[in-house]
């Protein structure tokens, strides 16, 4: 059999489309459901959270001065806007995959686009925060201003060689985290489109 | 509730093309729940696209494009067709067969083929039964019209092999 004898067939469909199920209102009330929805959920909720607990953290530190001197409130201060602008960039890119526009191909080449670049430019930012932060320690170092930052000490008793090391292994860590979550939430939708892609060569 | 303009516009335009969309939906899902699922996320991609058709291509072209590529893109649905072993795609039915209306062993057999083609080639058979010019599927897919035709043909050879193994 060919082809062509189906077309007939397949033109003969005979489904009750006035079904209910088949409501366009209702569909459109249902809710998002795309595979990325869950994700720009928990990311939005991500955004609420992590600025409120910052500003928390921040008035405990005024209100309770001891507070300053604890080496895990200070990382947190640095952590947490970091991990807000990662869940900021995930909604942006989100919204992004949400559109369709042009064709069906140009459509997916255009995401596979964003997912790469976002990833990019997540990833730059946020190694020049890390970078920033090194040279303002090495700064504080040089200069002995000690104790704007608790725990400086330590870092100076390291040998610089030793420091270098650190910094690296810092970067590294932060590199492989980076390409370990962007693989966890964005891995198999990249995957799909760039098979499609490839189907469509 | 009452309806806002913009949602009896949509409503509509949307009339005279349920069907078109049920038989994209048909194309990609296997059973009811997936068909109708699949249904409902379209409906939602094109309400959220709607604001931004300006009218460029054909309705029914917009449409095309939205609806493969909600099908196309669709995960969750992909990870559905994951968990169908390989007997069960081997063994595909008619879906809702009855309300289709397709009773010969033969197309269904044809059916079953089609289900053995990837999602791409699945968008271009589906295309080619509605009838469209190969300039339309370009214009749908953004696949050139030379890789088309191509890829028509091995459908074709792809497909007899399938029903001639059956």
């Amino acid at each position: 059999m060919e082809l062509d004898h189906l077309k007939n067939s397949w033109n003969i469909v005979s489904v009750d489309i006035t079904r209910n199920e088949f409501d366009i209102i209702s569909a459109t009330k249902k809710g998002m459901e795309s595979p990325l929805a869950g994700l720009k959920k928990a990311s939005k909720k991500q955004t609420v959270v992590l600025p409120v607990l910052f500003a928390f953290l921040m008035v405990m530190t005024t209100v309770v001065p001891e507070m300053k001197n604890h080496p895990l409130i200070w990382m947190a201060l640095i952590l947490l806007p970091l991990i807000t602008i990662y869940y900021y960039f995930n909604i942006r890119l989100i919204n992004k995959l949400e559109n369709n526009e042009g064709t069906v191909k140009n459509d997916i080449q255009k995401k596979v686009k964003q997912l790469i670049n976002n990833n990019k430019l997540y990833l730059n930012l946020t190694r020049a925060a890390i970078l920033i932060l090194v040279v303002i320690t090495e700064l504080l170092i040089q200069y002995n201003n000690m104790g704007l930052i608790p725990g400086i000490e330590i870092i100076k008793s390291i040998m610089l060689p030793l420091r270098i090391l650190i910094y690296a292994g810092v970067m590294g860590i932060h590199y492989m985290l980076s390409k370990y979550t962007f693989n966890l939430y964005f891995g198999q939708y990249l995957k799909r489109l760039k098979e499609l892609l490839a189907e469509m060569e | 509730m009452k309806k806002t303009d913009i949602e009896i516009e949509f409503e509509t335009k949307l009339k005279d093309y349920k069907l078109l969309i049920y038989k994209v939906c048909r194309m990609y899902a296997n059973s009811h729940d997936d068909i109708q699922d699949l249904y409902q996320d379209i409906i939602i991609q094109l309400w959220k696209s709607y604001p931004k058709f300006r009218g460029e291509a054909k309705f029914s072209t917009w449409l095309y494009r939205i609806a493969i590529n909600t099908a196309l893109t669709n995960f969750r649905k992909q990870k559905r067709k994951i968990q169908t072993s390989d007997v069960e795609l081997q063994s595909i039915q008619l879906p809702y067969e009855e309300d289709v209306g397709l009773k010969e062993e033969q197309h269904q057999q044809m059916y079953a083929a089609i289900q053995q083609l990837n999602d791409v080639e699945k968008s271009i058979v589906m295309l080619y039964l509605e009838e469209k010019s190969y300039d339309e599927m370009e214009e749908i897919l953004g696949i050139t019209n030379a890789t088309l035709r191509v890829k028509m043909n091995r459908i074709k050879d792809k497909l007899r092999t399938f029903t001639n193994n059956k």
